[in-house]
């Protein structure tokens, strides 16, 4: 069962509509449906960036504010990736980049293709994605019972501070079996 | 699957707790604590095919956010951040009395309107 947090109590008497929702009507946000385009010329403007979760990538609707303050609401009208770097909103002044947060990742760095088969099927079994980065590592965020198992098997797991591209990533759960 | 029940869970909560305006929420924020054994990436796509089936909560955001861990140093008698899966308290001794980090809760509802 999940639980609502202690202070929710709390946050219901200051309800109607909690302040943040409140603050949000006052100005409609910036509505963002799609990606349009990566490493697009951007002359002189302003440069705002939408900073997210790696896992957030994947999201069809997100509320935030930007690193410079800006409301948006992301609505994709497809279930696309988004990708660090992509634009989102541009004007003749300013432009809005999506930027993916670094995160501690699990780090390995397999010695031989059968290390590589064993720490893929471990992690695949967990449907947690993996990622395979150009110099030859396997990344995968930081979760504390997948460290212990990495490290109790020996594999010799690191963490490190990453950005986990989308690009990179291989899912064990691309076959629709959620349900 | 674990994920997918874990967002059907979440939105039964939702439901019982506010009958009334259950239909009216926005945003829903779930923290999940690094101990948890939840990956925010599967809550997500769970969500996702969640929408799918039932459209009316298209317009729903489901954010999670992530709990660092923290556990308690009894000879210092301090809490501490676990960084890096590191145990150890700036005293040098280790501690896994864990204050936070296990958890998987709703910690916020955003309604529209009003
Ligand atoms: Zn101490």
């Amino acid at each position: 069962m999940v639980r609502m947090a202690s202070d929710q109590g709390e946050r219901k008497k200051n309800e109607p509509g909690s302040h943040i929702a409140r603050l949000t009507m006052m100005r409609e946000p910036i509505k963002i449906t799609r990606s349009l385009g990566n490493g697009v010329e951007l002359g002189q403007r302003i440069i705002d960036f939408l900073e997210v979760e790696w896992y957030e990538t994947t999201k069809s609707r997100i509320r935030k504010k930007t690193m410079g303050g800006i409301d948006v609401l992301v609505d994709k009208a497809d279930r696309t990736t988004f990708q660090n770097g992509d634009l989102l909103f541009v004007s003749e002044e300013q432009a809005i980049i999506l930027k993916i947060k670094p995160c501690d990742c699990i780090v390995l760095r397999p010695t031989n293709l059968i290390s590589v088969g064993i720490i893929c099927f471990e992690i695949g079994n967990k449907h947690i994605p993996i990622f395979m980065t150009e110099q030859k590592e396997v990344c995968v965020a930081y979760d504390a019972n997948l460290f212990v198992m990495l490290d109790s098997a020996g594999f010799q797991p690191c963490i490190q501070e990453r950005i986990l591209f989308p690009f990179q990533m291989t899912k064990a759960f691309g076959n629709k079996s959620m349900r | 699957m674990h994920e997918i029940s874990i967002v059907r869970n979440v939105f039964q909560t939702l439901e019982q707790t506010y009958p009334e305006k259950f239909d009216r929420i926005v945003k829903v924020q779930v923290q999940a604590g690094l101990l948890s054994n939840v990956q925010p990436i599967l809550i997500q796509n769970a969500f996702e095919a969640l929408i799918q089936e039932e459209p009316s909560l298209s317009d729903v955001e489901l954010e999670v956010l992530l709990l660092p861990i923290i556990a308690h140093c009894d000879a210092c008698d301090k809490d501490f951040e676990v960084k890096k899966h590191r145990f150890i308290c700036v005293c040098g001794l280790p501690s896994k009395k864990i204050i936070q980090g296990e958890e998987l809760q709703i910690s916020e509802v955003q309604f529209s309107g009003q």
